[in-house]
């Protein structure tokens, strides 16, 4: 009766020590999978936290640029204008001065509405990417320092304001990097659609990087968060003496991620 | 007495120091699960006073329902949830009724080992709802820093073993028979496990509240 008893025993206090075993491996798994799913979760809302701050920052950014605009031409484009009608109410015997003056105020005052084109995204909105980029292209022509080439085909989709905006403020970003550091004397800007992408290539012939060992720079990881921001890819193809083609491709149809900003 | 029992003396005033040093420190849980601690050492230092099976027997009635009832409680102040408060309680109830009816029925001097198998089972319930409560606060900590994992780990272990010991084998007033002292040693054994884990998890606590004055 008691050699029955005592296998009962071992038998029970086996299968119950199998049993909490089991049990605590379990729980340990199930715990780290937990953790895992919370810093998953974490990482997440992080990534959420910085576009929606970046998001912010380019809003910011874009309105402060806006209102510089619009004030050079609401105040100091007036105040030309009125000197430049102030100038041709001088008398014939200044005509030579006149003239002159009147020539330089006309070339400051189109100097000041590219700058307010430039500055405000309104002429983005209003014309659209291609126009605009078209017009970016003439204007590196007129600097007759380099030469710029301009392509587009098959820019049949629209885009939404804010994916035109962002996309022309890193071509921008890219002629001006192109413009001050690379001793280009060609730049080619093409951008084309399909009905699922729109590809935006900007291409130099000047000195180059070495892609591979380049860490980037503000201006660099600025487009490339933005071009995030689009759900959109940036890639940059350069080797040294061999130019710099930098692209960015972007969905047509974006998923809003300014609807993290809801969370 | 033999060494492994004056080892398992060491680990509870090991444990009751790592108490007193850092009562002050510690939550309701863990200071009454150092009150256990001090109440177990003080019920095992004077056992040798206690020769007889009745005496044995008279410490084990006044033992059982205050380290029971204490430790229950300890878990009713873990406990955060509503529902798993009133499951304490009535483990709690269970435990203090079922030590006032083996009372009432066997007296002081006879003790049933069915009491603490029955106590054990609440305990069980008990920590199995702790770790589902420390499962539902996932932490970022790994487990092994964190005080209530030792603390359930321990008893759920340490009491399922005790659950089998006495609701199957040893009634503590019958003599013991080989197999039953070949238990004994395995209980000083996995006593000395399971009062280490609780000095361990009384001490993960103290630190942790330490770090979090240092942290605000």
């Amino acid at each position: 009766m008691q050699k029955e008893s005592i296998e009962l025993t071992i038998f029970a206090g086996t299968l119950l020590f199998v049993l909490l075993s089991s049990f605590i491996i379990y729980f340990v798994i199930i715990y780290r999978r937990n953790q895992r799913e919370i810093e998953r979760e974490r990482l997440l809302f992080q990534t959420k936290l910085d576009a929606a701050g970046f998001q912010s920052h380019l809003e910011i950014k874009e309105s402060t640029l806006q209102k510089v605009s619009q004030e050079i031409h609401d105040g100091i484009g007036q105040k030309l204008t009125l000197t430049l009608l102030y100038i041709n109410q001088l008398p014939e015997d200044e005509l030579n001065i006149r003239k002159s003056s009147a020539d330089l105020i006309e070339n400051t005052l189109y100097d000041l509405r590219n700058i307010c084109k430039n500055l405000s995204g309104d002429y983005v909105i209003d014309k659209g990417i291609e126009i605009a980029l078209e017009r970016e292209a003439c204007l590196i022509n007129s600097s007759r320092k380099l030469t710029c080439r301009f392509h587009s085909s098959g820019m049949d989709y629209n885009l939404t304001e804010k994916q035109e905006i962002i996309l022309f403020r890193c071509a921008q970003e890219a002629l001006n990097n192109a413009m001050r550091h690379s001793n280009a004397t060609e730049i080619e800007i093409s951008v084309f659609q399909n009905d699922q992408i729109t590809n935006l290539c900007i291409k130099d012939n000047g000195i180059g990087f070495n892609a591979n060992n380049y860490t980037g720079n503000l201006g660099i990881s600025n487009m490339k968060n933005r071009i995030e921001l689009l759900s959109g890819k940036m890639s940059i193809e350069s080797e040294k003496g061999k130019g710099v083609v930098i692209e960015f491709q972007v969905p047509n149809k974006m998923e809003d991620r300014s609807l993290l900003l809801e969370m | 007495m033999s060494t492994a029992f004056h080892f398992y003396l060491l680990v509870l005033i090991a444990g009751a120091i790592v108490t007193l040093l850092c009562f002050g420190k510690l939550n309701s849980t863990f200071r009454l699960i150092g009150i256990t601690i001090v109440i177990t050492l003080i019920s095992e230092g004077i056992s040798r006073e206690f020769g007889s099976v009745e005496e044995r027997n008279l410490r084990y009635t006044l033992y059982a329902p205050l380290y029971f009832g204490l430790t229950v409680l300890a878990y009713r102040y873990y406990f955060v949830k509503r529902a798993y408060i009133n499951i304490a309680y009535i483990c709690l109830a269970t435990v203090l009724g079922n030590s006032l009816l083996a009372v009432a029925k066997f007296g002081f001097y006879q003790f049933s080992g069915m009491v603490i198998a029955m106590d054990s089972l609440a305990i069980i319930i008990c920590s199995l709802l702790g770790f589902l409560q420390l499962l539902q606060q996932t932490k970022d900590s790994p487990l092994s820093a964190e005080p209530s994992f030792w603390l359930h780990t321990s008893m759920i272990f340490y009491w399922s073993f005790s659950f089998l010991r006495n609701g199957l084998l040893v009634n503590y007033s019958t003599t013991f028979s080989k197999a039953n002292q070949w238990f004994e040693y395995f209980h000083t054994f996995i006593s000395i496990l399971y009062y280490l884990a609780l000095a361990v998890a009384i001490f993960l606590e103290c630190k942790s509240v330490q770090h979090a004055k240092r942290i605000y």
